[in-house]
């Protein structure tokens, strides 16, 4: 919303405060200034123009040449304006003086003449976009006189977020601002001049009914005849125009002016078409043009002033073509609304139509405006005409008056709650500027809350507790810290645990984290192949192939693939985040974290990559939990559900009966489709399962004070052999001596027979009574050896 | 005898002192002082001498041999240094400038790392961290924030819903409700996570980012409160002292509402086109606990007051690292991420 300085300055004296200060306090107090214009500046040494004369342009035809008298003798100017004519005055811009785009007005030569300042249009002096003559004044200045002592162009104009002023229906005219300015400096705020007298039993009562009396609490209307003057005054026209309205004529201006002084939007309807009105809603839908020559579809339940059964207007948002103002009315029908919000907004939103008028009924507007308005709308309007007639009683129909609010509250809550001690002198001043009443006694204030305050924004103490430190000023609180209870932390585990698998996959294998979106892109999606699943939908998607949420992280870590690619020939990232699931679209949607960790290489084989993340797997687990992970091979339904899961190299990670997730290679058909020469694997751990488990304690074995022994073996067994059955078999042998054994490594290919593969273990012995002698390393080499040959393991 | 012995001691010494290699020390070690050596045979046959012969020769004899081997000594130590000077001389052209050995590292998102430094602040003031669903009901995301149906704050939030009614969470404001739901009065939480908001994303503006919401409730927590924990948080975060301004704001769920203003960081105040010219940088809503929202948390609001506010965690990354377009924390873009590295 705009506002101008001098329009406030209309309310309340402000003199001896800069403009800045103006706007900080403003901000500090009541809601943000986003931008603050000064206007006039850059119009300068403009005075009023007289033509004298008028000569055609000896080459032009578009061009004339006019002598101007602009205080101090003739001045010649080229004129291109269609309007120029001998006697009219005329903003005159003289050499060395500046307009809206021309810094510097200088002596110009026009298509061979001479041209020694500017007959300006509005636009040129930037006080409207029209741009189509010059600007004739009508009026006897006096040739010379500086043009902003006629029109008052020098303004300040601050915008102000309409979001910021939502809470505050009060805030949505100027008069209300200027309330504010008036509490913030404390100053006092003019009464609003308006005509009195409207209220007149001789004059006929208007007929207007509301049915619809939860959705229009308050209409005002009066008739107004003998309006002969079309078009506004030019400083009303200026603060239209600054305020961010387009002047369009006099009935049209005013009520435009009115919504922006007092916040009630209003409308006038010609006289003639208006005989009988009911407000209703609609019971069925219907069409009906507005004002703006749209033809709308009006859906059921939508409320709208009618003429006795026809449409005339959508009310509190806009009026109808068939009833509007034209060139040639005399007579209005002024209506003055008030209308409840919610059902507006929802309306306003039904037809995707909002206006000025809709933003301020949507607010809950002060009902006692309507009737002001109306009076301050006779003011302006006289002030204009003297001789317009009114000629019906002020109809204000109001049948759910405005519940008057009180609030008690006492001293000690105040204190409390602000945290500082504000005195009672300063909490009844502040109060009484913002218009509430109050009364003090002993240390209990009893207020009553002003009709603009009372439709929503203050219901209860701490909306009062705002306004005092509002006032008082925020800056002015004095911080302090907290006294409270030495407790223990409950510190949060599972975050703590999201933090160690951070730590783990950055500091020691030197993954990237990455953050993504929680939708799947099922275009992605189907173009490697994964058709369209999860159940949970997204109802207004901002894009329609990003409507599910991911039940599992691997596609968005693929897309992760493809975005890297290219720059690396390797690369590890991993996520944390959520993942989402529903038996069906219809019913709550289940959610958990997952953990997924990516390795990609164009270097390395998907094998190794495979075993890679089965280490870091089991280095996780082992890190957080104390335990062992158990590997075991997947289930077939698993691998169907998970298209991206290669059938064969793929294990479930188990702990006891807990599935805590899967690693494994791409599938070779995904794979394909991504990057042939990619390999992939990954790992994919639903944390929520993994935090479910109790971290194991740390049993301690003392180290044996004799030393051991170490052994390195090869065997050699069929490919067909899998590591699961020889680490049994080597269990399964009982030896007094063997404290334990690693697995070293695996060997296929040149050199061993066909078919057979070679595992390393490396062997400890030892004991915890003795230093072994050569007779128990070599009674124990010789017995285990034989016991593996006989389980089918050669020596190598 | 003695003569003999003179002269082996001579010659001896003479050799010592002329020897240049550890090799060939050790070569005059065995030839002088071995079992074989000329001194032990005279050492070997004293029995054959007479008594006092046998005393003089023998102490003559023995001095020599622990004189020697003082000298040999002596000689090993300075040809051992010589050695390793040697040695050294020898590895001149090291080269130093080579790099040293490669060690992959990764990487955290500069969201977690920014998120982690906070949670240690408010850790540290004993404040627990809570955590909340992604997917959230109307009654947590809007419903008991004091926002009910049709009322326009909801409209600022452009919220994603679900098929199933339920929606995205459009901030992490739910997770007060919760924690008041579950761990009741007095309470100090934090809950850093994801929202969601329904908008056109550019440079400055992303559907999913993350904040931190935070909250205090006690007995008697007031404004003055709520601005001495802001400032700490801010003078923690920044490393250095904050000016900050606390002005109006409106949100539903607290009552009365701020907007913190942090002083501009990059002209210290003079206005720039990062702050609008203003000298102010908006950096975090904020407010005293709507009585409303207490009563939907189960809290009675005449016996507690509370205080709460909402950090913007992508937003204070991008702060903190510079980051000119929101857009490159989800991008899963290595090449950025590496950036940040793991502190």
């Amino acid at each position: 919303m705009k506002i101008s300085l001098n329009w406030i300055k209309d309310f309340v004296n402000l003199d001896g405060i800069s403009i800045k200060d103006i706007w900080y306090r403003f901000t500090m107090s009541t809601a943000e200034v986003d931008d603050v214009a000064e206007m006039g500046k850059d119009i300068r040494n403009v005075v009023v123009g007289k033509v004298v004369s008028v000569q055609l342009h000896p080459t032009s035809a578009k061009l004339k040449i006019c002598m101007v008298d602009a205080g101090e003798g003739m001045i010649q100017c080229v004129c291109g304006a269609p309007n120029v004519r001998e006697g009219v005055l005329a903003p005159f811009a003289k050499e060395g003086g500046s307009i809206k785009k021309i810094s510097e007005v200088k002596k110009v030569v026009v298509s061979g003449v001479d041209s020694c300042g500017i007959l300006c249009s509005a636009s040129e002096i930037g006080i409207s976009d029209n741009h189509e003559g010059i600007l004739i004044l009508d009026g006897n200045y006096k040739p010379g006189t500086d043009i902003k002592s006629i029109i008052a162009m020098d303004d300040v104009i601050i915008e102000i977020d309409n979001k910021s002023l939502t809470n505050r229906p009060d805030l949505w005219g100027h008069y209300g601002i200027a309330r504010e300015m008036a509490a913030i400096f404390r100053r006092k705020l003019k009464p609003l001049e308006v005509a009195e007298n409207l209220e007149n039993s001789n004059l006929p009562y208007l007929n207007i009914k509301i049915e619809d009396t939860r959705k229009c609490y308050r209409y005002t209307g009066l008739q107004i005849d003998n309006i002969k003057t079309r078009i506004s005054p030019l400083n009303m026209q200026v603060r239209l125009y600054y305020c961010g309205m387009r002047p369009i004529s006099l009935i049209v201006d005013l009520t435009n002016y009115l919504m922006l002084e007092t916040g009630q939007p209003m409308h006038a309807f010609d006289k003639r078409q208006i005989d009988g009105i009911v407000v209703k809603s609609t019971d069925k839908p219907m069409k009906f043009k507005t004002l703006d020559g749209v033809e709308r579809n009006i859906p059921e339940n939508v409320l709208m002033i009618c003429n006795h059964e026809k449409p005339v207007a959508i009310a509190g948002i806009m009026g109808g073509e068939n009833s509007e103002v034209s060139g040639d009315t005399s007579g209005i029908i002024l209506e003055s609304a008030n209308f409840e919000g919610a059902s507006l907004r929802k309306n306003s939103t039904k037809l995707g139509l909002r206006t000025e008028a809709s933003a301020r009924f949507e607010k809950m507007l002060d009902p006692n405006l309507t009737a002001l308005s109306v009076k301050r709308f006779v003011k302006l309007l006289k002030d204009v005409q003297k001789d317009v007639v009114i000629s019906s009683d002020m109809t204000d129909i109001y049948t759910e008056p405005l519940k008057p609010i009180q609030i008690t509250i006492g001293k000690p809550y105040i204190d409390k709650y602000i945290g500082n001690s504000i005195s009672p002198e300063e909490i009844v001043s502040i109060l009484k500027s913002l218009e509430f009443g109050i009364v003090h006694e002993g240390d209990t204030f009893t207020i009553d809350v002003p009709s603009f305050r009372s439709t929503k924004d203050i219901t209860m103490k701490a909306d009062i507790i705002e306004e005092i430190s509002r006032i008082h000023g925020y800056d002015n609180i004095v911080p302090k810290t907290i006294e409270v209870a030495l407790q223990p932390l409950d510190y949060n585990e599972t975050r703590l645990a999201d933090h160690r698998i951070r730590e783990l996959l950055s500091d020691k294998f030197a993954f990237s984290e990455v953050n993504s979106y929680v939708w799947y892109n099922s275009t992605f999606n189907s173009s490697i192949g994964i058709s369209q699943r999860g159940n949970v939908r997204l109802l207004n998607p901002h894009a329609n192939d990003m409507d599910t949420l991911r039940d599992s992280m691997v596609p968005t870590m693929l897309e992760f693939a493809e975005v890297n690619r290219k720059a690396y020939d390797e690369f590890s990232i991993y996520e944390i985040g959520g993942v989402f699931n529903a038996p069906d679209i219809k019913s709550k949607c289940e959610e958990h974290k997952n953990l997924c960790a990516l390795m990609g290489s164009k270097i390395k084989d998907e094998d190794s990559l495979f075993y890679n993340l089965k280490g870091i797997t089991t280095a996780i687990l082992g890190n957080l939990k104390n335990i062992e992970p158990e590997y075991t091979a997947m289930k077939q339904p698993d691998i169907e559900t998970s298209p991206w899961i290669h059938p064969v190299k793929s294990v479930e990670v188990r702990f006891g009966k807990r599935c805590l997730g899967y690693i494994f290679a791409v599938h070779p058909q995904i794979k394909q489709q991504l990057d042939r020469k990619l390999n992939l694997a990954f790992v994919e751990l639903n944390l929520a399962e993994v935090h479910a488990i109790t971290q194991k304690q740390v049993k301690f074995t003392e180290p044996s004070k004799y030393p051991g022994v170490t052994l390195d073996y090869s065997f050699l067994t069929d490919k067909a052999v899998w590591f699961d059955r020889v680490k049994a078999d080597i269990g399964n042998y009982a030896s007094s001596i063997l404290t334990g054994f690693e697995f070293v490594g695996i060997y296929s290919g040149k050199g061993l027979p066909e078919g057979k593969k070679s595992m390393t273990f490396r062997f400890t012995i030892g004991s915890r009574e003795r230093t072994l002698a050569s007779e128990d390393i070599n009674d124990f080499t010789g017995n285990f050896l034989k016991y593996m040959e006989e389980k089918g393991y050669t020596l190598r | 005898m003695l003569e003999r012995l003179n002269k082996l001691k001579s010659k001896a010494e003479e050799d010592i002192s002329g020897i240049s290699t550890l090799n060939g020390l050790e070569t005059l070690r065995v030839n002088y002082l071995g079992k074989k050596s000329e001194l032990t045979e005279i050492l070997k046959g004293l029995g054959g001498l007479s008594p006092d012969e046998r005393k003089q020769v023998g102490m003559e004899a023995n001095n020599i041999k622990n004189l020697l081997n003082e000298r040999l000594t002596e000689k090993s130590k300075e040809l051992g240094i010589n050695a390793v000077k040697q040695d050294i001389s020898k590895v001149s052209d090291f080269d130093i400038t080579l790099p040293g050995s490669l060690y992959p590292a990764g990487s955290l998102n500069p969201v977690t790392i920014v998120q982690r430094e906070i949670e240690k602040i408010f850790t540290g003031m004993g404040f627990s961290i809570v955590d909340g669903p992604e997917v959230e009901d109307d009654f947590y995301n809007f419903e008991a924030l004091n926002i009910p149906q049709h009322h326009p704050a909801r409209d600022m939030q452009d919220t994603y819903w679900l098929e199933n009614g339920q929606l995205l969470r459009t901030h992490t404001s739910p997770c007060q409700v919760r924690a008041m739901l579950k761990y009741g009065a007095p309470l100090k939480i934090i809950a850093p996570g994801r929202c969601f908001r329904n908008e056109s994303t550019d440079a400055s503006h992303e559907n999913t980012f993350f904040q931190l919401e935070g909250m205090m409730i006690d007995k008697n927590v007031s404004i003055a409160n709520l601005i001495y924990v802001m400032k700490l948080l801010l003078s923690k975060v920044f490393n250095r002292d904050v000016k900050v301004r606390l002005r109006p704001g409106f949100f539903p769920f607290v009552e009365p509402g701020f907007e913190l203003d942090l002083n501009c960081t990059i002209c210290g105040g003079t206005g720039c086109p990062t702050c609008k010219h203003s000298g102010w940088v908006e950096l975090l809503p904020c407010g005293m606990v709507h009585p409303n929202v207490l009563k939907y948390g189960g809290i009675d609001p005449e016996a507690y007051t509370g205080f709460a506010f909402g950090l913007g965690l992508t937003r204070l990354a991008m702060m903190k690292y510079g980051v000119g377009d929101i857009r490159v924390f989800n991008s899963g873009d290595i090449r950025a991420m590496k950036q940040f590295g793991t502190r």
